[in-house]
């Protein structure tokens, strides 16, 4: 009898640390995954809002379309940045995309139709840029700063995004958004995507191939 | 001496089995945890450079060396591309580069518009096969 619920009690603690050990092995590795699997959320969240921001930036003109257009007609009539017409305007545009909606080159005729083919898609407006690029048009400001680009495309992330020469030396042609940089606005978290398209000029009247460093991050 | 042998066998079986599951639900976690959306990424790329390479007028007015060049000339440092085109007049052309054997690649096709004309423009339909990996 003794000997039986010794043997008995022996199995009981042996039967009890496993079960331990394997219920404390369990609750880590759940906390683990657990925390693995919520990065991996936000990082897919915040790697399909990348793609999509940066697929509207460049084959969509934006809403409305001419933007670009109204902002710098109201400007060149004397209107200041900040006042009443400009800030109206600002608020009609829901959408900023980059897309040239004037094709001015490579305009294809469709062999089926006949019709034009007015493809703006990775073609992009130089006019547009220059409303996002500090001092393109108004020395030392920037028309759409970078509140009114998150509101548009990245809602509650930040955004920076530079345009270089698609070929070596890599020339930076323009710049716009938030930079992260350490101390100012450091990332939590941040996803790079490397975009190309083209770039009309229409002053110089030179087609440019370009590449866009897109940064977005909180 | 039989009833001591069942249960060890009843054990071995049992925490073969739990083994078994184990192992099986940690490959599942490790398969889900690879990501997909960096080879979207990539292959989102791939097709910008395709469509800019179209526009730049490589598919009908030069040679594959040429195409070969400019993909060099574009692409970021450690990428490499292989494209091969098929127009509606039958026309078949390969990029140099060959496909690795090791590598995760990612590939697309995209549809374009080539201009065969040398003086007005003779346009033709066809489409663009591109596979891109990294070093």
């Amino acid at each position: 009898m003794t000997k039986k619920s010794q043997i008995a009690s022996t199995d009981l603690v042996v039967s009890f640390v496993i079960v331990i050990i394997s219920l404390t092995l369990i609750f880590l590795l759940w906390g683990q995954y657990y925390q693995r699997l919520n990065q991996n959320l936000e990082y897919n969240e915040m790697m399909i809002k990348a793609l999509q921001a940066s697929e509207i930036l460049l084959k969509d003109s934006g809403k409305p379309e001419d933007w670009d257009g109204k902002l710098q007609s109201a400007l060149a009539s004397g209107e200041p940045l900040d006042g009443p017409v400009v800030e109206d305007i600002k608020k009609e545009i829901t959408v900023i995309g980059l897309a040239n909606q004037n094709i001015s080159f490579q305009n294809l005729s469709n062999p089926l139709t006949g019709t034009a083919v007015l493809d703006k898609d990775r073609k992009l407006s130089k006019s547009k840029l220059d409303c996002l690029v500090t001092g393109a048009i108004i020395p030392g400001a920037t028309i759409i700063d970078h509140t009114k680009l998150k509101q548009s495309i990245v809602s509650n992330y930040n955004v920076y995004v530079t345009i270089v020469n698609a070929t070596q030396p890599y020339t930076q042609i323009a710049s716009f958004g938030q930079q992260p940089l350490p101390g100012l606005g450091e990332p939590k978290r941040s996803v790079n995507l490397v975009r190309y398209g083209m770039y009309y000029d229409p002053t110089t009247k030179e087609t440019t191939t370009i590449r866009i460093n897109f940064v977005m991050w909180k | 001496m039989k009833k001591a042998f069942i249960l060890s066998l009843d054990a071995t079986i049992g925490l073969l089995v739990a083994l078994i599951l184990i192992a099986a639900s940690l490959n599942y976690m490790n398969k889900a945890q690879k990501e997909p959306l960096p080879d979207v990424q990539m292959e989102r790329m791939a097709s910008d450079i395709v469509a800019v390479l179209n526009y730049e007028g490589l598919f009908s007015t030069t040679g594959i060396n040429q195409i070969d060049q400019r993909l060099d000339a574009i692409l970021p440092p450690n990428y490499y591309m292989r494209l091969e085109g098929t127009d509606s007049l039958g026309g078949v052309w390969n990029t140099n580069n060959p496909l690795p054997q090791n590598k995760m690649i990612t590939s697309g096709t995209r549809i374009v518009i080539i201009d065969y004309g040398i003086v007005g423009p003779v346009l033709h339909p066809g489409y663009v096969r591109y596979w891109i990996w990294q070093e």
